[in-house]
């Protein structure tokens, strides 16, 4: 962590929410589920904050009894990276995530199911997309509405990395 | 963190051009001066001297010297360029701060120029075609752990840094230590192709 303990986009991403399965019953735990003054089942699947659901899971890589089972959440899931694959700037990430990539990379992680052919789809689709923020950071069509939706559909980094390129090739177009 | 940019701004890499050497003709006599970069040596009216171009361009407001430009800055040099940059795939050789050197003289001394006009189209359309070639580069090869492109100029590559730097960051990010197949695949595509045109900026 260190120098990310401020970053807001890092507690961001750490509150995002994750589907997850309690392995173990829990005496009193059950109003995470609405139900006050009763035990967590073992079995219940409930959506955890990232920071919890990490704590919880921490002994699933090492193979022992855990707290919870982490799933890959419906941003990650099958239907999702398959519309990626087939066109990486289609898709709204920012419906699905507002920090995508980042719970991308803390679930590859986390999750012990999560496949390389995940890690290729993600970096397949930033690379894609960067290349077309660019051009549109450059080349602004945004006077004629012409791709708003792909704009609009930037999830948080490349919202930024989309304002910090205007400002860096404007402040190249003004030399001349 | 503290400056709000890391990397070099045009602002900047164009202020640092200025202390690049430039021959003047001068039209007055000038004892030497001790600057704190470099001595000039007296200047003599016919014969020419080098001294720094913010001196220069200095002395040439002041109408006191006319500035040699370099050889590579006419209108003939720069046609075989822009032809040479449009016919192959590969960067042409350019001085590493053509951008910064042309934009000033350009705009200070283009009475010393032979038709400047034309010089500042064909700089344009260097400019443009290298920038199509830029942007076709990255798209083709942008990889967690590296980026070559040669013969880039000091501008050009400022002028990419911050945004590759950030972009190859969060590849790297994602694709954690072991990075992805297709990126292994393609980094093996690469060392296989051998560096025909491309050269590391500095990630």
């Amino acid at each position: 962590m260190g120098s990310k303990y401020y970053d807001i986009d890092a507690i961001l991403t750490d509150a995002q929410k994750i589907p997850c399965t309690f392995e173990v019953d829990v005496p009193g735990l059950g109003y995470l589920d609405g139900n006050d003054n009763s035990d967590m089942k073992a079995g219940t699947k409930l959506e955890m904050p990232i920071w919890l659901a990490e704590i919880l899971a921490v002994s699933e890589q090492l193979g022992t009894k855990t707290f919870i089972h982490t799933n890959i959440p419906h941003a990650l899931s099958a239907p999702v990276m398959n519309a990626l694959k087939a066109n990486p700037l289609s898709v709204n990430l920012r419906d699905l995530a507002t920090h995508y990539y980042s719970l991308g990379e803390r679930m590859v992680n986390l999750v012990e199911d999560a496949e390389d052919e995940l890690v290729d789809t993600l970096s397949e689709t930033f690379r894609q997309r960067t290349i077309e923020i660019a051009d549109h950071a450059v080349n602004p069509k945004g006077a004629l509405g012409e791709g708003t939706e792909f704009l609009t559909g930037l999830e948080e980094s490349e919202r930024q990395s989309m304002y910090n390129n205007d400002d860096e090739s404007s402040a190249v177009c003004r030399l001349r | 963190m503290a400056l709000p940019h890391q990397h070099l701004t045009p602002q900047e890499v164009s202020f640092i051009c200025e202390s690049e050497l430039i021959t003047i003709v001068p039209r007055q006599r000038l004892g030497a001066l001790n600057l704190i970069s470099i001595d000039t040596r007296p200047l003599v009216p016919p014969q020419r001297a080098d001294v720094p171009l913010w001196l220069a361009v200095f002395l040439r407001k002041q109408k006191r010297c006319n500035i040699v430009p370099p050889d590579w800055l006419s209108v003939d040099y720069l046609e075989r360029l822009v032809k040479e940059e449009s016919d192959s795939a590969a960067f042409s050789q350019m001085p590493w701060r053509w951008m910064e050197v042309a934009e000033i003289l350009l705009d200070t001394c283009s009475e010393d120029l032979i038709s400047p006009s034309d010089i500042a189209l064909h700089i344009r359309s260097l400019r443009e075609l290298r920038q199509a070639k830029i942007r076709a580069g990255l798209s083709d090869q942008m990889n967690s752990s590296y980026i070559k492109i040669n013969n880039l100029g000091l501008m050009e590559v400022c002028e990419i840094r911050p945004w590759v730097g950030k972009v190859v960051d969060g590849l790297r990010k994602i694709e954690g230590e072991a990075g992805s197949t297709a990126a292994r695949r393609r980094r093996e595509d690469i060392d296989a192709d051998g560096d025909e045109d491309m050269d590391d900026d500095g990630y």
